[in-house]
């Protein structure tokens, strides 16, 4: 049998193998995506929605780097809303309701059209490595081995197993292993993973009930349209040509808490047969009712999963009561009286690996060459595996290419908080961004995410030259519509001025001031300036807030600080750090227990041992 | 996170443990000069070449001036190896912190236990080999800093900052999720009249606490424990140090149930002095649970074990004519050498020269006897001198000196509360501030963003 070799191997279509693929095929390394089918590629297990708060921004940034969520979620969304958009533009969010069954085709699509990327059909079964040259190291990874047998080398692996790692779903008392309905699971590659010394835990999360179009009486619900003029995810589309679908509303009522509080001996998640965490803000509808009993009604959103398809997601109500309950539970809601269903809820229960075990660039501390990214770390999301995909990508191509990581910085963006927050502080329940997680929220903004990251994805080689144009010529645009509103006065005040107003968009100007008017046509380099304007002190005070953050960040400390050798550190100090190894001492400052006392004291060894010529442990 | 950046200007009172007749108020760093002539004082001619000092009148406010002598330590010939000013004035401490205090309010920052040591060093003005020193005066200093902060548990202000942070934490929250959980229409997290109204009430809570004159002073003196096993004899001891009859003194063992505290004056020092029966380790007479739940028992012991580990020095009393015990043995041996004296009480009742207390490392125990005053003497000399030996913390509270910049940023989350009445219009800009208030008025370091999560969860259905 011949062997196949590549550079980069991803396990899993998902959301995350898929940006992972795309982002290491893309710098030139030889990828190899395994998936257990085709067709699967990128499907949406959960709702078939893209973005929200934080989430939207992290899609967002995956575009400004160069990868694909963006763009495929533009293709593919039939209803875009921008949330929070009576607030400020710093919490802006976009998103957008998928048609499920276009997205696949178009990620798809862009996948099957890559250069440098194979598409294998299989599952794997074992990671394979050879004892480590490298002492931070144990070992070195150098393949996979598939379920039909065949061996696969690979300089790099970057696991993205979603739900699969030995995944088992619940509906009341049936279980069944799986990754996902009709899909089967990854049953092996745990061991594999515990062989490399790697510790397992284990996390859970669920769905709701789908319905059928055709057997929903839409008169009686609530509708939710989109947004008039969609805004894009991605920098390089202008405008979205899908034509637009609306969701629905409805919510459950108390004869449905009570018939869910009569079978609450019969839920998996009451019964004792589901053990593992779930996340506490996707709850099951049975967890509202037992949580808050005092609420009369949850709302229903009824979200098509796509243009044509006949199928309703039933957001709110995500469940793994038995079959029964669900049915009797779905045709008391308002519009579903007659409402079939055509999958039932479930939950499901899958392995993770504790992210304390890889570091920023998500790579294994253990195994070098092994890259972990999406639910495997932890987390929950669409946005949230792809974010860590892009990086994971990125690194695993770098590994290959024998250059150095690249790591996103809390203050560079979301994907930067949350890799943070895994490494740092690992997790206790599946992890989803909330704009509440960044410090640098202000800086953090939807519109900005090219101008934060665009010059790295560049400097990384992800950015191409359609690309890199188009942003230089929107800085350059800015920057003229800048020095226009300084420059033009009226009242006595610069435009720029006005715009800082409450409530002032600067349209009440443009009859009178004509040079504006191309730039209110680019909604936006206007929608930038208006940014801008308004939060001009709060920036500069978040600039300075991010200065003071960056001396530490930039203080770097080798994995390797013998913080034993630390005389007086406590000992609470001295056993996190061990456990945790940062790689800064910003980091250090953060990981959960330590006292500003212990940074100093750290700060103030590691001067030491650079004057007194010990090994380099600190930089700046 | 504060830590030794050395680019910035730090203050701090740093005068010893009490109030001295002397008051020392010290800066380091780029801006100590300048801050020296926002508060109105010329600095003498040649005073960026050489150490020199001036008398001088500090300008507090426009009705306020404080005489102090300045001492001005221009960079590198100073401590620190940085701009130096030292402010000697009345050893008060209300008003050592209001200067401080003054000083942050123009742009210093309170310095961290330890901050102008380290700071020396970083700076080259130590050398590297004195780094097990530095880093041990660090770690003493902020020990001592925790206890005395720890102590304070009763202080008004305290009391008043811990209520603030609670607040403003739960607005937060729920400013928080009406911005990270809009698609829940049908839950409602916060008005912004509701936000006005709480952070009125706050900044009055802060307001009264700062200008009740509360002062933490006794908490930061030094603390001296009297522990031992139940009837060691340490209130007989107390009674006789303080030469009063505040404590109850009895042969029954746990008689003496709230901690009893009383200054005490030492030839070169003042401390607290404090007593509490159950101060030592669980007794056997007391865990056979045949006594029926003994929850005066637990508080006490709680309020005992807090007074151990708060204490600065632990005075541990065996009486001499009993054999150590496993358990006193092992409960002293936890408490640092540092902190621990150890005395032979009761010698009156003759001495038990056992072979145990010639072999165990506590051969060197004062002897006493507060019956007959024997030792007396000699057991003040040597608190004096232990106590001497002590690192004092940062006095005043380090988490108060950032008071007035908190107050300033939970009026700008008022203001902008304010005008929409619909809903918040500027969520992202009341949480940026409420965020600044509750960092300066916590002190901590852990990031907020869980705890808010936490709230938002407990408080609010939300989540689909």
């Amino acid at each position: 049998m011949t062997q196949i070799s590549c550079d980069v191997l991803a396990i899993g279509g998902g959301h995350a193998g898929a940006e992972a693929a795309w982002a290491a095929a893309n710098l030139g390394a030889r990828t190899i995506l395994v998936t257990h089918d085709r067709a699967a590629i990128g499907r949406m297990s959960c709702n078939p929605a893209v973005g929200g708060l934080g989430k939207g921004q992290i899609v967002r940034e995956i575009d400004a780097l160069g990868g694909l969520m963006g763009l495929v979620t533009d293709e593919a969304g039939i209803q875009f809303r921008m949330l929070n958009r009576r607030k400020g533009p710093a919490v802006w969010a976009p998103r957008a309701q998928a048609d499920s069954r276009l997205y696949v085709a178009v990620l798809r699509r862009y996948l099957e059209n890559c250069p440098n990327l194979t598409i294998i059909e299989a599952g794997v079964d074992e990671i394979r490595a050879e004892p480590a040259t490298d002492p931070a190291a144990e070992s070195r990874v150098t393949g996979v081995l598939l379920n039909d047998g065949r061996r696969i080398a690979a300089t790099a692996v970057v696991v993205a197993s979603g739900t699969f790692l030995r995944g088992l779903m619940h509906t009341g008392a049936e279980q069944s292993a799986g990754g996902r309905i009709g899909e089967p699971a990854a049953a092996r590659l745990s061991d594999s993973l515990r062989g490399l010394g790697l510790t397992l835990g284990r996390l859970k999360t669920g769905t709701p009930p789908r319905v059928a179009r055709d057997s929903v009486d839409f008169s009686r619900l609530r509708e939710q349209p989109g947004d008039p003029d969609p805004a894009p995810f991605s920098f390089m589309t202008t405008t979205i040509t899908q034509p637009q679908v609306c969701c629905w509303l409805t919510s459950t009522n108390p004869r449905i808490h009570e018939l869910l509080r009569a079978n609450l001996h019969r839920a998996p998640l009451y019964t004792g047969q589901i053990e593992s965490v779930g996340p506490r803000y996707c709850p099951s509808i049975e967890t509202k009712i037992v949580r808050f009993p005092e609420k009369e009604r949850h709302q229903i959103f009824l979200e098509p999963e796509g243009r044509d398809s006949d199928r309703i997601y039933l957001n709110g109500v995500s469940t793994s009561v038995p079959r029964d309950v669900q049915e009797q539970m779905v045709h008391l809601v308002d519009g579903l009286e007659r409402a079939r269903i055509v999958q039932w809820g479930y939950a499901i229960e899958y392995d993770f690996v504790p992210p304390e075990q890889i570091d920023a660039t998500l790579m294994t501390k253990r195994v070098r060459g092994l890259f972990l990214a999406g639910q495997i770390n932890g987390t929950s999301g669409y946005e949230e595996a792809a974010g860590q995909g892009v990086v994971a990508g990125i690194n695993a191509a770098r590994f290959v290419a024998e250059r150095p990581p690249v790591t996103i910085r809390r203050d560079q963006g979301y994907i930067g908080v949350m890799i943070d927050d895994l490494v740092t502080r690992g997790v206790t329940e599946p992890y989803r961004m909330f704009t509440s997680r960044a410090e640098h929220r202000m800086h953090l903004r939807y519109d900005n995410a090219d101008r934060r990251l665009t010059p790295l994805g560049r400097e990384i080689g992800l950015v191409r030259d359609e690309r890199w144009r188009r942003f230089e010529q929107q800085r350059i645009r800015f920057e003229e519509l800048m020095a226009v509103l300084g420059r033009v006065r009226s009242e006595g005040r610069s435009l720029l001025e006005w715009l800082r107003q409450p409530d002032e968009t600067g349209e009440r100007f443009l009859d009178r001031f004509p040079e504006l008017r191309p730039f209110w046509q680019a909604r936006d380099v206007w929608g930038r300036a208006l940014v801008a304007a308004k939060y001009e002190g709060y920036i500069e005070r978040q600039q300075r807030a991010i200065a003071r953050f960056r001396e530490l960040e930039d203080c770097a400390l080798s994995p390797e600080t013998d913080y034993d050798a630390i005389p007086q550190l406590r000992h609470e100090a001295r056993e996190r750090w061990k456990a945790i190894r940062p790689r800064s001492v910003g980091q250090a400052a953060r990981v959960s227990g330590i006292q500003p006392t212990d940074v100093s004291m750290l700060i103030v060894y590691l001067s030491a041992q650079d004057r007194l010529g010990g090994p380099p442990v600190i930089s700046s | 996170m504060q830590v030794p950046a050395v680019q910035d200007t730090i203050v701090a009172v740093s005068s010893g443990w009490q109030a001295a007749p002397l008051g020392i108020v010290r800066l380091s760093g780029p801006d100590s000069f300048a801050l020296l002539h926002a508060l109105g004082v010329t600095p003498p001619a040649g005073h960026v070449v050489a150490p020199c000092w001036s008398a001088a009148r500090l300008r507090l406010d426009a009705a306020t001036t404080l005489a102090a002598n300045v001492f001005w330590f221009p960079a590198p010939r100073s401590y620190t190896g940085q701009d130096v000013v030292e402010l000697h004035t009345i050893g008060c401490l209300p008003l050592l912190r209001a200067l401080s205090e003054h000083l942050i309010e123009l742009g210093a920052r309170q310095a961290q236990p330890g901050e102008f040591t380290a700071r020396a060093f970083l700076l080259g003005k130590l050398d590297a080999t004195q780094v097990d020193r530095v880093l041990s005066l660090m770690q003493a200093r902020d020990q001592a800093t925790r206890r005395a902060q720890a102590r304070g548990g009763r202080d008004g202000r305290r009391h008043a900052g811990e209520r603030a942070v609670e607040r403003i934490t739960a607005l937060l929250a729920a400013v928080e999720a009406g911005i990270d959980f809009v698609e829940e229409d049908d839950v409602r997290f916060v008005s912004p009249a509701e936000v006005v109204r709480t952070l009125d009430a706050v900044i009055a809570d802060l307001n009264a606490a700062c200008s009740s004159g509360a002062d933490a002073l006794p908490s930061a003196y030094p603390h001296v424990v009297l522990a031992g096993l139940p009837n060691a004899g340490k209130s007989t001891l107390f009674n006789r140090l303080i030469a009063s009859e505040r404590a109850l003194v009895s042969s029954v063992p746990g008689t003496t149930r709230d901690v009893l505290s009383a200054t005490l004056t030492l030839d070169s020092a003042t401390i607290v002095l404090q007593d509490c029966a159950a101060a030592g380790p669980a007794g056997d007479a007391e865990g056979t649970g045949a006594a029926g739940p003994a929850e005066p028992e637990a508080v006490a012991r709680a309020a005992a074990a807090n007074a151990v580990r708060q204490a600065d020095l632990v005075l541990w009393l065996h009486a001499a004519d009993t054999a150590w015990e496993p358990r006193e043995l092992e409960f002293c041996g936890q408490i640092p050498r540092a902190r621990r004296v150890l005395v032979r009480s009761k010698i009156d009742l003759g001495e038990r020269t056992a072979l145990d207390d010639v072999l165990l490392p506590f051969s060197d125990a004062l002897p006493v006897s507060a019956l007959r005053g024997d030792g007396l003497v000699q057991l003040r000399d040597l608190l004096a001198r232990r106590v001497g030996k002590l690192i004092p913390p940062v006095p005043g509270d380090v988490s108060q000196s950032d008071w007035p910049a908190a107050i300033a940023a939970l009026r700008r989350a008022r203001d902008l509360a304010r005008p929409r009445a619909a809903g918040l219009a500027s969520p992202e800009l009341v949480a940026l501030e409420l965020r600044a208030a509750r960092e300066l008025l916590a002190g901590d370091t852990t990031p907020v963003d869980e705890e808010i999560l936490a709230r938002i969860f407990s408080e609010f259905c939300i989540g689909k």
